[in-house]
């Protein structure tokens, strides 16, 4: 369905324009910071140029840090964005189906929504130490709310009409939770994915700051501690680098293919 | 009027780049390692060994090269180790800014 969704063919000059306005933004950006340098008169610890950065960048690089940080960074990103998902989607289900656990869960739910996983990090460093496990737990409790509370809106959402004719033609609840219930809610649970995958970057700088001796965070950290400002920057520029791609190749993509598949899309040539 | 691709092929796309890029990076490591080690004659036992480095080590190196053996002192850019396991030797020995590993008599 999607695959046939039909759109005027775009000239590749008007495709190019956009990204390189963008392009041209960071280039002036850049060339004031530079500019800028001299005139303030600082030292490089303090304020640091655009090619200082890109000397520790390069450095970084050279010395085999900078990868083995993203790696483990991303790592412990995937691997607490998948758990804070999960069991985002599965409570959110619950609670959005069932009374009970909406009456049992949702206060609970809602007092530990108000407490940001930064109040929680020095205990989950008591329980768990400083580690893989502190950063993952801080991460998925980071993922689990967003999640959650766009899977209610989801389950919540789905038109009564649709679970009744399931329901009539013998449906099971299973059925109508696997055929009717799941798909409907899908582009607000993956809107949540997408909010909570955003917040995760946030969770996991500050978990890997308090609680890693590796990783982006601890990089951030490090930089800053021994006057390796523009360390710091690179790690900065990486996170931001990086949550761009995701979101680019991977959460943006399976959104839209999600709305296109389940969601409220017109096809263009039946609109008229 | 144009046919337009599905959303998910760049994700596709994407993944395939990250894939064949750590396979390659990998095989390019192991073959590295492999090379260093048999110029340095590793053996199946432990044994004391001088890695040199491309720059002298970081805080991130001597961490990691002290996760292989007992290190014994830093000079410059080589690192003396101890009682290095060799299988470590060879992991550690992927990456890239790993120069040389030589036997070393130990101390």
């Amino acid at each position: 369905m999607a695959g046939s969704l039909a759109a005027p063919a775009v000239p590749l000059r008007r495709r190019l324009e956009r990204p390189a306005k963008g392009a041209l933004g960071i280039l002036l950006f850049l060339l004031a910071w530079q500019v800028s340098v001299p005139l303030v008169g600082l030292e490089p610890y303090f304020y640091p140029a655009p090619s200082d950065v890109a000397a520790a960048f390069a450095d970084l690089v050279r010395k085999g840090i900078l990868p083995v940080y993203v790696i483990d960074s991303l790592e412990r990103y995937a691997v607490g964005v998948a758990i804070g998902t999960f069991a985002g989607i599965v409570l959110g289900v619950l609670i959005g189906l069932s009374a009970t656990a909406s009456r049992l869960l949702s206060p609970t739910i809602n007092f530990l929504f108000a407490i940001v996983e930064v109040a929680w990090i020095p205990i989950f460093v008591i329980w768990w130490g400083y580690g893989y496990k502190t950063i993952l737990i801080a991460l998925t409790y980071v993922v689990f709310f967003p999640v959650l509370y766009n899977t209610l809106v989801g389950v919540r959402t789905v038109p009564q009409p649709l679970i009744n004719a399931v329901r009539v033609l013998g449906g099971s609840r299973r059925q109508v939770l696997a055929n009717v219930v799941l798909p409907a809610a899908l582009p607000s649970i993956i809107t949540g994915l997408r909010v909570g995958a955003g917040f995760a970057f946030r969770g996991l700088i500050f978990a890997e700051i308090v609680a890693a001796k590796t990783g982006l965070g601890y990089l951030i950290f490090e930089g800053a501690q021994t006057q390796q400002t523009a360390r710091t920057i690179v790690g900065m520029i990486s996170v931001g680098l990086l949550w761009l791609l995701i979101d680019r190749f991977y959460l943006k993509p399976v959104e839209r293919a999600t709305v296109e598949r389940w969601g409220l899309v017109i096809e263009a040539d039946q609109r008229t | 009027m144009t046919q337009r691709r599905h959303p998910l092929l760049q994700t596709a796309a994407a993944t395939l780049a990250v894939i064949v890029t750590i396979g390659a990076w990998t095989a390019w490591g192991r073959m590295h390692a492999a090379g260093l080690l048999s110029a340095a004659g590793v053996g199946a036992a432990k044994g004391h060994y001088v890695l040199t480095l491309t720059f002298a080590p970081e805080g991130f190196h001597v961490t990691r090269l002290q996760a292989i053996g007992r290190l014994i002192e830093v000079h410059g850019a080589d690192v003396f180790l101890m009682d290095v396991d060799p299988v470590a030797l060879r992991d550690a020995a992927t990456a890239y800014w790993i120069k040389e590993v030589r036997p070393w008599p130990g101390r």
